[in-house]
């Protein structure tokens, strides 16, 4: 469904270059569940929004569904983008004046779908997160994890193919990353949501059928579960950060 | 770094972020300077005894704007610590005192305005030649150009300006003395904290409010300055309550219908709204005074300029008249016109009584008409024919058994519909044309008052007579000097005063009340006019980050350029328009009613009401949309992300 083919990105003038993406190149199938782990500052944010359209690569291809992000004419991009993405972002991004139910309405009523069916929809998500109790406050009125479960349930309302999310666990206890986590499971399983997950805990990423380790811009590993239990994955993906290192010290 | 030059370089930083204000102090700045260069000029107080009353005039209305121009400083300044508190918070929170903080923001608001007024006093000296002149034109006084810089005027322009800034720094001292570092901080995430809370009773304020603005517009219309006052007061509590309601209302309407709410792009229009509404209904409903005030005064100065200008034409066609009612004896005006005053051209005539007031009882009941006199009014044919020579008018003949109506032109369509005889001494004649050139019959003492029937000679020459009067055509214009010794030939009799009338004298009347009563209305609606418009942009403008950070989101979100365009553009048109809706409405009735009460003949036309309210309006949303097209232009340039 989706496939990376040697994407670079270079930010920064000509003699002051970082490169946030050296050649990245996988493939992802309909309906997988994907964890992408990595420093701080290794890439991730910037792959998840070049798969978004948010951002262009400097070099290299995106293909979704066959089509060719990077070709897509502007006009067509925020089509693109409300129809087939529900992207989770590292801060949240929730609009200050709008309440929380409004802010998941949101993914709705830029679809234009029925007014009707709005509210049901969005209080549905809403308990399933376990933030209705917020619903009717203000971003300002909530907590860090409670803006954080209400951006996914924005991303997941609108039930699009692909789901990017940035970080979605970072802000939470474990029991609420728990309950998230089976979530996206869930609706990876049942309506084949295809999910790509940025995060920094080995926990999350057990949760993913396969997870792929970003160095300095570049693929270094990619572990697959196939078969085996989430425990065992788990330790097995402790097992690569270790070797990678550096700044991921927050394991649990 | 020192904190005067972290200051000073804050100071410029917001003068970008705040141009509009920037210009809307210097403009006042410019004004208060040019205005204030009046009273003091010796020049335009030597033009006529009534300028003097100028002084007193344009000095109330500069202490108005004194006091406006200060609410707009104290107003931006509170606003501008409000937004920058997390910036300041973070000085305190690093260990500068308090004070230190609140003297630096001072010291930078402080720069902003002196080179403001510096600017200011440079425009308004060219602002104040153009006045100058003006005025000068109004008198038709030859004006010679001298540039000049007024001392005087620089004084008071400094000293209003002292004054407010005082003013100011007392108040931003004690605010910022008063501020916790945790409110500093975390002052700008509060955006939605309605006025009235309770929805009962802000239904109640709604409809009481309403009910208000209703019955404040009514005795608006009543002009008696009784029930105006009244009004005036009705209409103040309308458009706070209207405001303060209104705005806290919308949320609690969209609450109880949440499909209405998610249909379209509502939900983001009505939210940005309502955010912005309850925290600044107050400010709204105050900007809506100042439209109010703003559109009543602009609208009254073109009903007085369109008075003025028809008076001056209406009173008089002759450069000079004198009339009496008892004799036909000019001789003691007649020396002293032949010492003083070159004669072109004059003529001694005498308006008649006729047999009964048929024409006059006709207009009291089908025109809008006054009249003292018992009789409708006679001219002989022979005078109406040298008069009308005398004024330059086409000549016209008289046909055997016929009578030719004069009349003022507002008056013609109600004679057309009047097909009866009349009686002249018994005599039976038919009715003529009407002719409708300007003819002094606004007053009773010239050719009738409204009108004048023109009959043959011999049958006006038996009745009895109702005027004296002389006409006469000039070289010089009679004002001033020359107009006053006429007045003062007059005899000393109580009653029966003769009646002299000057054109020239009219106009320079009507000259005085233009520059006293027009200059300082327009003076006052251009101030009120900028600092309402300049309160809006601020907080529009000051919202750009905000917005735009919004409008990013949407955008990753996958909202069409087209919809995002056209949701800000309802905001943006919802945002300017409200404020000014209320004062239209309230300005239009209040206008149809003013123009009622004008003497009648004032309005020629059932079109010039429409007209003179028409160009007020036009008038003001010309300089609204200045404001509206630089703010429009930023946002949309600043807030919608690039495609
Ligand atoms: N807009 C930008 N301009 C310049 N450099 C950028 C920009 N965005 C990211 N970078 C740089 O690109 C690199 C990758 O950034 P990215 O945000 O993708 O990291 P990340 O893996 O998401 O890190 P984190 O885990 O901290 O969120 C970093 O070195 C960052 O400094
Ligand atoms: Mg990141």
């Amino acid at each position: 469904m989706l496939k990376i083919e040697n994407v670079e990105k270079y930010y920064g003038s000509k003699n002051n270059v970082t490169k946030a993406l050296d050649r990245i190149s996988f493939e992802v199938q309909r309906g997988e569940f994907i964890a992408i782990m990595g420093a701080s500052g290794s890439g991730k944010t910037t792959l998840l929004n070049c798969i978004a359209t948010i951002d262009t690569p400097s070099a290299g291809n995106i293909f979704l569904d066959g089509v060719n992000v990077t070709e897509i004419a502007p006009q067509d991009l925020a089509r693109f983008r409300r129809e087939k993405l529900g992207f989770v972002f590292q801060d949240f991004n929730l609009l200050d004046t709008l309440t929380i139910e409004e802010n998941i309405a949101l993914a709705l009523t830029i679809n234009h779908v029925d007014a009707k069916l709005i509210q049901h929809r969005v209080h549905t998500v809403a308990e399933q997160l376990g933030i209705e109790d917020v619903l009717n406050k203000f971003p300002y009125q909530v907590s860090g994890g409670q803006k954080q479960r209400a951006a996914c349930a924005r991303a997941m309302v609108h039930k699009q193919s692909l789901l990017l999310a940035d970080e979605p666990t970072g802000a939470l206890d474990s029991k609420s990353s728990k309950t998230l986590l089976e979530m996206m499971a869930d609706i990876n399983r049942r309506i084949d949501v295809t999910i790509l997950m940025v995060t920094h805990d080995a926990y999350s990423a057990s949760y993913a059928g396969r997870v792929l380790f970003l160095k300095d811009g570049r693929l270094f590993n990619e572990l697959l579960k196939d078969t085996q239990p989430r425990q065992a994955f788990y330790h097995e993906i402790l097992d690569v950060l270790a070797l990678l290192g550096g700044d991921i010290s927050d394991v649990n | 770094m020192t904190l005067t030059k972290l200051s000073l370089r804050n100071a410029r930083n917001q003068t970008s972020d705040y141009l509009v204000y920037f210009i809307t102090i210097i403009i006042a700045a410019a004004l208060i300077y040019a205005f204030n260069g009046l009273v003091v000029s010796n020049e335009i107080q030597g033009l006529s005894m009534t300028m003097q009353n100028l002084s007193y005039i344009i000095v109330s209305a500069s202490i108005v704007v004194v006091l406006i121009i200060g609410w707009l400083i104290n107003y931006t300044m509170r606003f501008m610590l409000t937004k920058r508190s997390r910036e300041l918070g973070t000085y305190i929170l690093l260990g500068i005192e308090p004070r230190k903080v609140a003297q630096m923001f001072f010291v930078e608001n402080l720069a902003i305005g002196i080179v403001a007024l510096g600017i200011g006093v440079c425009i308004g000296n060219l602002i104040f030649h153009a006045l100058h002149a003006a005025i000068f034109r109004l008198f038709s006084t030859a004006h010679t150009f001298r540039f000049s810089f007024s001392v005087q005027a620089l004084g008071l322009t400094v000293l209003y300006f002292a004054v407010i800034y005082l003013f100011a720094l007392l108040k931003s001292r004690k605010h910022i003395r008063k501020m916790k570092i945790y409110d500093l901080i975390y002052f700008e995430k509060q955006n939605e904290s309605a006025a009235i809370k309770k929805s009962k009773s802000r239904k109640r304020l709604f409809t009481a409010s309403l009910l208000c603005g209703i019955i404040g517009t009514a005795l608006l219309t009543t002009l008696n300055l009784k029930t105006n006052l009244i009004g005036a007061v009705l209409l103040i509590f309308f458009l706070y309550g209207f405001f303060m309601s209104f705005s806290s209302g919308i949320p609690s309407y969209y609450e109880k219908r949440p499909t209405k709410k998610y249909q379209g792009h509502k939900l983001l229009t009505f939210r940005t709204l309502s955010s912005k509404l309850s925290t600044i209904g107050v400010t709204m409903a105050t900007i809506a005074l100042l439209f109010t005030a703003t559109l009543v005064a602009e609208g009254s100065g073109m009903v007085f300029y369109t008075q003025f200008q028809r008076q001056s034409e209406m009173v008089t066609s002759y450069d000079l008249l004198i009339s009496s009612r008892s004799t036909s004896d000019f001789s003691r005006y007649e020396a002293y016109i032949e010492e003083h005053i070159p004669v072109r051209q004059s003529r001694t005539y005498e308006t008649y009584e006729g047999d009964d007031d048929n024409i006059s009882q006709h207009l009291l009941n089908n025109a809008d008409y006054w009249t003292y006199l018992e009789k409708d009014t006679v001219l002989k044919m022979s005078d109406y024919s040298a008069l009308r020579q005398m004024l330059g008018y086409e000549p016209v003949t008289l046909h055997d058994g016929q009578y030719i109506l004069h009349c003022m032109d507002y008056l013609a369509p109600a004679l057309e519909a009047y097909g009866k005889e009349v009686a002249i001494g018994g005599t039976l004649l038919t009715k003529g044309p009407i002719y409708t050139e300007v003819f002094t019959q606004y007053t009773w003492d010239g050719n009738g008052r409204g009108f004048i029937i023109v009959v043959p000679d011999e049958l006006a020459g038996a009745q009895p007579v109702c005027n004296y009067i002389y006409a006469a055509m000039t070289d010089i214009a009679v004002s001033g000097t020359l107009y006053e010794s006429l007045i003062a030939l007059q005899p000393d009799t109580t009653d029966d005063h003769d009646m002299i009338l000057s054109k020239a004298a009219q106009a320079e009347e009507n000259a005085s009340l233009h520059a006293m009563i027009l200059f300082p209305l327009y003076y006052l609606s251009f101030v009120f006019m900028m600092v309402a418009a300049t309160i809006l942009s601020i907080h529009l403008l000051s919202d750009t980050a905000k917005l735009k950070q919004q409008y990013q989101i949407l955008y990753n979100f996958g909202m069409d350029y087209k919809e995002m365009k056209k949701s800000l553009n309802r905001q943006f048109a919802l945002f300017y328009a409200m404020p000014t809706i209320p004062a239209i409405i309230i300005c239009i009735t209040f206008l149809f009613s003013f123009i009622k009460v004008l003497d009648p003949g004032t309005i020629a036309s059932t079109a010039q009401p429409f007209f003179i309210i028409g160009t007020a309006l036009l008038l003001f949303l010309a300089i609204y949309a200045v404001y509206i097209i630089a703010s429009h232009k930023s946002l949309k340039r600043e807030v919608l992300p690039q495609q």
